[in-house]
């Protein structure tokens, strides 16, 4: 996590940003939390943070859960396997839900929430057939069987 | 997860609706993400799913992570280098990349299998041109990372280092690599070594020699880290002031004799001690770890060594024939040599020792260690050692104990049994006198893993009853690394015991502790178990 301030003494109030989602709910977030997103780090850099931010491409339901997995990364002494345990807990979600957050994730250029979407989704593909993942995730363009057949003889070399 | 979805977009209504299309996530991603999302899977998984599923077409090309192992091919111990399908992917895959700059570039491979069957036939020299020009390949698209493997699936150091492949002298001179990881291979200082940016170096049965090794430490500046393992032709092994390298590796080198960190700034040393090394120079070290340790070793160390892990994954059983165990006085000898340190990590083995010690009723020697971490395969047997640790420990004032199941293929079983013939759950109430450390310094006691195994509870009574300064006691199920840093595994595997904590054992199991009587007024129980 990259921060550009120093963690402040327990006396200090703490400093919070509000969110604003596409469907107009409001979210407060630690700057600690919020450091996570590079979006948001140079927007608190510049100063520009002080007004709800707007954020007009992430729903409210999904930006909840963003605030929720920025603020749970920013605790100080988690250990490693119970934070695994978390994150395996966070992507336990439906498709359209873990593509939202890869959207999200790339948007406020939170490098630890994208990586970990994307791994899941990864996983998803691993070891199936083509016909299991275009159901798995609902495909509407694909090859035909024809095509992917000629696709397979084309390129023989990956498929031996 | 399918059903849901078709039950929402109206499944069975044949019309083709705006909610179908938004249903489809994946097509709708810009290239970046479906690339990034393909950077996840093995590497051939992610080219075949980039060749036949249409949002992911051609992305491939554009991967920066590149890995081709032989083991993918063939069935492994029938199979032989140079597969033709093994070949012919990495070709085609090196012909069609398209951008111009990669990460990291892996190749597994026997080199030595080439060499069959076909004696008359330089199968060798064919696979060292093609390695050739797979690394210049790689080089021009300025990797980071190379990682050259060419023991395959073969029985390790099975092959003659002079026949080893030859690194090209183009490796020692990228300007780009940050870390270069061979095995099985053979480095020849015929030019100038400069690797500016390289900063992790991990050789594997390398045919090396005193000269190149010094080549290639004094020719990378950003040098951080060296590991050797299982390497030739080097008897001394001897670093000189370096800007950045803190920390060395070493392994079963076959003819290294001696260790010398004199004059270098290395703070952390790992060394797996194996004939013939018996001399280890490091007065500047802060954090060391042995393993091996089956023979003595002269050790040299400074005062700033504070850290200290000891496996002792070198000594074999424990016992002669006649079921009289063995003395181990060099690991005494060594231990209070290392008396000192603040703070010490012992394994399974290691506390084995000291249960030796302790039935056979030896005097214990002080110890000024303030901090002891202790991982073990916890054993009825384990007690006494753990009785004679806090009695040698006079100023212990941190013990943190990482508990995995006893291991039930452990072969010396029935011997530990008989030799400890009284009940493990009321050993603690057997012992005699008074600890030192805990009546005057045990302020934290740490207790982590498989916390529902035998003996845990009892021990945990014990020193509530007994540690009158306690200040703090943590519970909590997280798990350390079953490997030291020469990637050596020190525990017997427990993965497949991960079920048996269910959280009904878990609860009663807390509730007992919070119950439990403590000595010490400022006591306080932090329970993490889930």
């Amino acid at each position: 996590m990259s921060s550009s301030s120093s963690s402040s003494s327990p006396s200090c109030p703490k400093k919070m940003i509000t969110l604003k989602s596409s469907d107009g709910e409001t979210f407060e977030i630690e700057e600690i939390a919020a450091l996570q997103s590079k979006t948001l780090e140079s927007m608190i850099d510049e100063n520009c943070a002080s007004t709800p931010v707007p954020l007009p491409n992430i729903t409210g339901k999904i930006l909840a859960k963003v605030v929720e997995y920025c603020t749970k990364h920013a605790e100080v002494g988690a250990d490693a396997e119970s934070l695994r345990a978390w994150d395996a807990e966070f992507v336990s979600v439906d498709h359209p839900t873990l593509f939202d957050y890869i959207l999200a994730a790339n948007f406020l250029e939170i490098p630890t929430l994208l990586n970990l979407a994307c791994q899941s989704v990864a996983d998803m593909v691993k070891g199936k057939t083509p016909d299991e993942i275009h159901k798995i995730f609902n495909i509407k363009s694909t090859f035909t069987p024809e095509e992917e057949e000629e696709l397979r003889r084309e390129n023989q070399w990956a498929f031996d | 997860m399918s059903e849901a979805m078709r039950i929402t977009d109206g499944g069975s209504d044949p019309r083709k609706s705006k909610e179908d299309e938004v249903v489809d996530r994946i097509s709708g991603l810009p290239d970046s993400l479906l690339l990034h999302i393909l950077s996840f899977l093995p590497f051939r998984c992610a080219v075949r799913a980039s060749l036949i599923l249409r949002p992911f077409r051609g992305l491939w090309r554009s991967l920066s992570s590149l890995s081709f192992e032989e083991c993918d091919f063939h069935a492994c111990r029938r199979g032989r280098s140079g597969a033709g399908e093994f070949l012919n992917f990495v070709e085609h895959v090196l012909a069609l990349h398209e951008s111009p700059k990669i990460h990291t570039f892996r190749i597994e491979l026997n080199f030595h299998a080439s060499g069959f069957p076909n004696p008359e036939f330089d199968g060798r020299g064919v696979m060292s041109n093609r390695l050739d020009e797979w690394i210049c390949f790689a080089l021009k698209k300025k990797v980071k990372v190379l990682d050259v493997a060419l023991g395959g699936c073969a029985r390790p150091m099975g092959a003659k280092p002079a026949l080893h492949y030859r690194v090209p002298s183009a490796v020692l001179g990228s300007s780009n690599l940050v870390e270069l990881k061979l095995k099985v291979c053979n480095i020849e200082s015929l030019g100038q070594i400069h690797l500016k940016s390289l900063q992790k170096l991990s050789m594997f049965d390398v045919n090396l020699s005193e000269e190149v090794i010094q080549n290639l430490v004094s020719g990378s500046p950003s040098l951080k880290k060296v590991s050797l393992q299982y390497c030739h032709g080097l008897q001394v092994l001897k670093f000189e002031r370096h800007p950045s390298l803190e920390e060395l590796n070493v392994c079963n080198c076959v003819d290294l004799e001696k260790v010398d960190l004199a004059s270098s700034g290395i703070k952390i040393l790992a060394v797996y001690v194996g004939y013939p090394l018996s001399k280890i120079i490091c007065p500047n070290v802060m954090t060391l770890e042995l393993d091996g340790l089956q023979d003595d070793v002269n050790l040299d160390c400074g005062s700033s060594l504070n850290d200290v892990a000891l496996y002792v994954s070198g000594f074999g059983d424990f016992l002669l024939e006649r079921g009289v165990f063995l003395e181990y006085y060099e690991f005494k000898r060594l231990l209070k040599k290392l008396r000192s340190i603040a703070h010490f990590t012992l394994c399974n083995r290691s506390i084995l020792v000291f249960s030796i010690w302790e039935l056979n009723n030896q005097t214990c020697p002080s110890f000024n260690w303030k901090s002891v971490t202790m991982t073990l395969n916890l054993a009825k047997w384990h007690l006494p050692g753990i009785s004679y640790l806090l009695e040698a420990c006079d100023f212990l004032e941190t013990l943190t104990i990482y508990v995995y199941p006893s291991n039930p293929e452990d072969i010396q079983r029935n011997t530990w049994d008989r030799a400890c013939n009284f009940d493990g759950r009321s050993y603690w109430h057997s012992v005699q006198g008074t600890f030192h450390c805990l009546a005057h310094h045990l302020k934290n006691v740490m207790v982590y893993a498989c916390v529902t195994e035998p003996y845990v509870i009892e021990l945990i009574e014990f020193l509530l009853g007994n540690a009158l300064v306690l200040e703090k006691m943590v519970i909590s199920t997280k798990r350390n690394s079953k490997e030291n840093r020469n990637g050596i595994l020190y525990l017997a595997d427990t993965s497949g015991l991960e079920k048996d904590y269910t959280s009904d054992m878990l609860l009663d199991f807390s509730q007992k502790v919070l119950s439990l009587p403590r000595i010490s007024p400022r006591a306080v129980v932090h329970m993490a178990v889930c």
